[in-house]
């Protein structure tokens, strides 16, 4: 079963570890389109990686591997936040107004170009229309995802990976 | 739409045996925590002479959102008749195609505006649209089949709202069931909500119209007896105890282990509210000056932090010890459950601070027998619990020396316990089944005279 993972946070070995592990089920094709390069090399996780980004591409290798934080949370109850790879909560300063504003547009930017890359970019564009299933992995992918889910012959677009896993447990 | 999963209800003649409706959101098969009290109190009623109704959510919910465990699905008492009313839980919702263009370009901020609008109908975010629909489901069970007690067991809180409408339209009465609490953060025990709050004013109104209010725990429950001192007299402790189908064997009857090296093990989730680290200096301080741990080991089984990966923090504290013992031997499937304990010679219950937290393990870990050494804070309500064990090891603080102590004492215990006091241990860990935490309050309210006008 082929399946693409749309995401555009800067992914570590061990985040796609436990997305692959949502998943659930070793007989997967898997695809990630991702806005920059994995940190790490994935090649036995995901065999085929299409970034949208070229600049972070070429960057990206040089890039130490970080200490992250998985997606796969054992709690019984999912996560009510719209992004199922966030990281878990921690003690930080409290932010400003003025920062969300700034992050929001930032992000919102970012949804808008992962989108227009991804549907001008033939390769990426066959990944997650000729998939079986697509999976949104954040937040700034959603946007992306749910206008490939408006296609009339668009495959099924979930939100996060441990949902996702269930879909696949399900079928 | 109601659906019901009746096993066999709907054919038996109609009898005399007082009626339960039980509201419980997270039924089996939901997979989590709070199931097995769920599970285990619509049994024990059904058991003791009740006919038990179920009103809980759809399948359906369970399968898309919290993931199940189809094997508990399979304990519910074949007596038991389950009602299922759908559940419209759409901030989980993972399908894209249901998503409107607003919530796709604006997911954070649709999510706000959403939790507003299920606080309308109930002050809970999430759960408050589910108000009309166990209500009206349980008018109808009502009409069906006149309910003589309804229990509801929150969280949810909603759940109370069923309890309430027929408490007020039909005088049924009613129980109350906390897991957990409303007003009070059972971690920090500070107050949740404002006096003047809907959920504290639903709170005092629900107080003040039911039977009994039933806690987990005895600092719980008092602390809601301060609240509430009118009320005080129908506030009870009911424990949660362990299930002796699901938890670990006894331990029974051991050979003597001799001089030979000494097995420590905890099983459950080592969250950054646990006191790791603590609990490490005092191992390797004790590896270091006690001759009773000489070669001793000790062995963490679970999940380290919330998530599937482990806490990288947690994982280092533990591989640092590693050449004192320390091992982390990662989680532990319910099937192995058995094989696991039966490796250990004392166990450890490493808990955060909390008087207000009672942590399941601590039932789990009566149920082996085996000795116990306590490494959290003696104020930690795991404490009233363990109090009178005739091999528990707690300590007065979390110095090194102090935790030390405790462990070698444990250590000298699993070598030199008599039989008698492994007979003890076990007897005492029995006593905590949850079947016999649930009988005295299930008897008093078959006793209880029960007024309930006709159904209309």
């Amino acid at each position: 079963m082929k399946v693409t993972l749309l995401g555009t946070a800067t992914l570590g070995r061990a985040q796609l570890a436990a997305v692959v592990k949502d998943l659930g089920r070793d007989d997967l094709e898997l695809t990630l389109v991702s806005w920059s390069a994995p940190l790490d090399p994935v090649d036995d996780l995901v065999p085929q990686v299409v970034v949208l980004n070229g600049r972070a591409a070429t960057a990206a290798a040089a890039v130490p591997p970080a200490a992250v934080p998985p997606a796969a949370a054992p709690s019984a109850v999912p996560d009510a936040s719209p992004n199922p790879v966030a990281a878990p909560a921690t003690a930080r300063r409290p932010v400003s107004r003025l920062r969300k504003l700034v992050r929001q547009v930032k992000a919102a930017r970012l949804a808008a170009q992962y989108w227009s890359r991804l549907r001008s970019h033939p390769e990426a564009l066959a990944a997650a229309t000729g998939a079986d299933l697509v999976v949104v992995l954040d937040s700034r992918a959603v946007r992306a995802g749910w206008q490939l889910a408006r296609r009339p012959s668009a495959p099924r677009v979930l939100n996060g990976a441990a949902a996702a896993g269930r879909e696949l447990t399900a079928r | 739409m109601m659906t019901h999963a009746s096993r066999g209800r709907a054919a038996t003649p109609p009898d005399h045996r007082p009626h339960l409706l039980y509201v419980a959101w997270g039924f089996p098969p939901c997979r989590g925590g709070g199931v097995y009290r769920v599970l285990a109190t619509a049994n024990r009623f059904a058991r003791l002479g009740w006919r038990v109704t179920v009103l809980t959510v759809e399948r359906d919910t369970f399968v898309r959102f919290t993931g199940t465990d189809p094997t508990l699905e399979e304990r519910i008492d074949p007596a038991v008749e389950v009602v299922r009313v759908p559940f419209a839980w759409p901030i989980h919702e993972p399908d894209l195609r249901q998503w409107s263009r607003f919530r796709a370009r604006f997911p954070r901020l649709w999510a706000k505006l959403r939790a507003r609008r299920d606080a309308v109908p109930f002050p809970e975010v999430g759960y408050g649209p589910w108000r009309p629909v166990i209500e009206a489901a349980a008018e109808r069970i009502h009409a069906a089949d006149p309910v003589d007690l309804v229990l509801a067991t929150a969280n949810p809180h909603v759940a109370f709202t069923a309890a309430w409408r027929l408490h007020q339209k039909h005088g049924v009465p009613y129980v109350m069931d906390y897991r957990d609490a409303w007003l009070l953060d059972v971690f920090s025990g500070e107050r949740l909500h404002s006096e003047r709050s809907r959920a504290a004013r639903w709170e005092r109104r629900l107080v003040a119209g039911a039977r009994e209010v039933w806690f987990v725990n005895d600092p719980i429950r008092d602390w809601h007896r301060r609240l509430y001192p009118a009320h005080a007299a129908k506030m009870h402790t009911v424990a949660n105890g362990f299930d002796p189908e699901l938890a670990p064997a006894p331990t029974g009857e051991r050979a003597p282990l001799g001089e030979g090296p000494v097995v420590f093990g905890y099983v459950g989730t080592v969250t950054p509210r646990v006191p790791l680290a603590e609990f490490v200096r005092g191992w390797q301080h004790g590896r270091a000056t006690e001759a009773a741990l000489a070669g001793a080991e000790a062995r963490i089984h679970g999940y380290l932090g919330f998530y599937g990966q482990p806490r990288p923090d947690l994982l280092a504290t533990i591989e640092a010890a590693a050449a004192d013992g320390v091992s982390y031997r990662g989680p532990v499937g319910k099937a192995d459950i058995a094989a696991t304990y039966a490796q250990f010679d004392v166990l450890l219950l490493i808990l955060g601070a909390g008087r207000y937290v009672t942590s399941g393990k601590v039932f789990e870990y009566l149920a082996t027998g085996l000795p116990v050494v306590s490494v959290h804070e003696p104020g930690n309500a795991a404490t009233e619990v363990l109090r009178g064990h005739p091999l528990w090891f707690p300590v007065a603080d979390l110095e090194p020396g102090t935790v030390a102590a405790a462990l070698a004492a444990a250590a000298d215990a699993a070598r030199s316990a008599t039989p008698e006091q492994h007979a003890q241990a076990r007897a005492f860990g029995a006593g905590y089944r949850r079947d016999l935490q649930l009988d005295p309050r299930i008897e008093a309210l078959r006793g209880a005279p029960v007024t309930v006008k006709a159904a209309p």
